[in-house]
């Protein structure tokens, strides 16, 4: 009988590890076609996007940029056309208004380039769709701007957001809530001028900020509810933008 | 001495696979326990856990340093937070069931057969805590390439 129970159990442990590999055989085989899928979609996705902005490019006449598809992928915006319908169309104001910002579309190495003059009054201006876990960086020249340039992502208004800003040469990861500001890690990064690709994102509890592809900052808090997505600048100055891309990212 | 050769990203990967094989014996060595109760068995059960316990302590530390070093592409970053929060799980969970048979072999607890084999049960769901951070990681690699030269 002890036998019979020692062979009862062994089979039963067998059996475990066995339906446990074939489980993850099977797992593997349906998740090595996805790839593909998810690149199908995220070029199907822009064509249905593009339909609800077809307002905007009657507006502006440019070549607008899609938001990010749901799947995970990532879309990039640029800018092109006339400076001040594509921020009315692309873009809302959460602060401050284009007068603060007087945008003006220019030519840098060959790219267009939309150029920001700040005059220091605080203006945030977001996508129009709302985000959860995102990911999203900004190819910038802050070279002759003085003062904050943030990323904010999870925007309801000026009084609750999360950023990952720099000045100067620090970089602070953080959030505003209620209007107090909430600095989850900050640190130094060498000192760069010129473009620089600033990347935020926002993982579930954790949160980073990149300058460059190095991470700078890391932390954690908990998970704010989903909220728009773009650029804040507190300071005066010239800032070049040229690029913003943005990724929803999956959930696990 | 330099120990960490110029393949590898960072100590991460060196260390990550201690507490799966380690975890995984003790396992084993308990499931041996409750068909042969032999006092080999129980030392190296005991020896095993708690070792696997401290490489799991080892493992997070390097895995807490590595994520700040490697470049995450923005997709493989849930990914990323997931391998983390898991890993938190798995630690504390490891870490306390070592405590636990520390204090069951001092105390000599263990003669029963129900208890063997509920101790199994307890290793056997840290081994799942284990294959679900294992396999986060992985992801994180032959996925999303992380810490991979590209």
């Amino acid at each position: 009988m002890k036998k019979g129970t020692t062979i009862v159990y062994t089979v039963l442990f067998l059996a475990g590890i066995l339906s446990l590999s074939s489980c993850n055989g099977k797992k593997k085989t349906d998740s090595s076609s996805m790839p593909e899928h998810e690149e199908a979609s995220a070029h199907h996705q822009p064509e249905n996007e593009t339909a609800e902005h077809a307002h905007g490019e009657e507006m502006g006449g440019h070549a607008h940029g899609e938001e990010a598809p749901d799947n995970g992928g990532s879309s990039i915006w640029t800018p092109s056309g006339d400076a001040v319908a594509l921020l009315a169309s692309d873009f809302h104001y959460i602060t401050g208004a284009t007068q603060n910002i007087a945008p003006k579309m220019v030519q840098t190495e060959g790219v267009s380039t939309l150029e920001l003059t700040a005059d220091g009054t605080p203006t945030a201006f977001v996508f129009h769709k709302t985000y959860g876990n995102i990911g999203m960086i900004a190819a910038v020249d802050p070279s002759n701007f003085n003062g904050t340039l943030k990323l904010i992502h999870h925007a309801k208004s000026t009084e609750n957001y999360e950023f990952v800003s720099i000045n100067g040469n620090h970089m602070k990861l953080g959030r505003i809530v209620n209007g107090k500001e909430i600095i989850f890690d900050e640190g130094d990064f060498e000192s760069t001028s010129g473009w620089i690709n600033l990347r935020a994102s926002a993982a579930g509890t954790h949160f980073k900020g990149y300058l460059n592809d190095k991470m700078v900052t890391h932390g954690h808090g908990d998970k704010m509810p989903n909220g728009f997505v773009g650029i804040m600048l507190e300071g005066t100055g010239k800032l070049m933008l040229r690029s913003i891309e943005i990724a929803q990212l999956e959930d696990e | 001495m330099d120990f960490i050769p110029d393949w590898a990203p960072n100590l991460h990967p060196m260390i990550i696979h201690f507490p799966i094989a380690l975890w995984m014996l003790a396992v084993l060595f308990d499931f041996s326990l409750v068909f042969r109760t032999k006092e080999w068995l129980r030392r190296a059960a005991i020896w095993m856990y708690v070792i696997g316990a401290i490489s799991a302590l080892a493992a997070f530390l390097s895995g807490s340093q590595a994520i700040d070093l490697v470049s995450v592409p923005m997709q493989g970053e849930v990914t990323a937070s997931k391998h983390s929060d898991w890993a938190h799980y798995t630690l504390y969970y490891l870490g306390g069931y070592a405590l636990l048979r520390l204090f069951i072999f001092w105390q000599r607890l263990d003669k029963k057969k129900w208890v063997l084999i509920l101790l199994f049960i307890l290793g056997a769901t840290g081994m799942v805590l284990v294959a679900k951070t294992a396999d986060l990681g992985g992801k994180l690699v032959y996925k999303y390439g992380v810490g991979t030269a590209k």
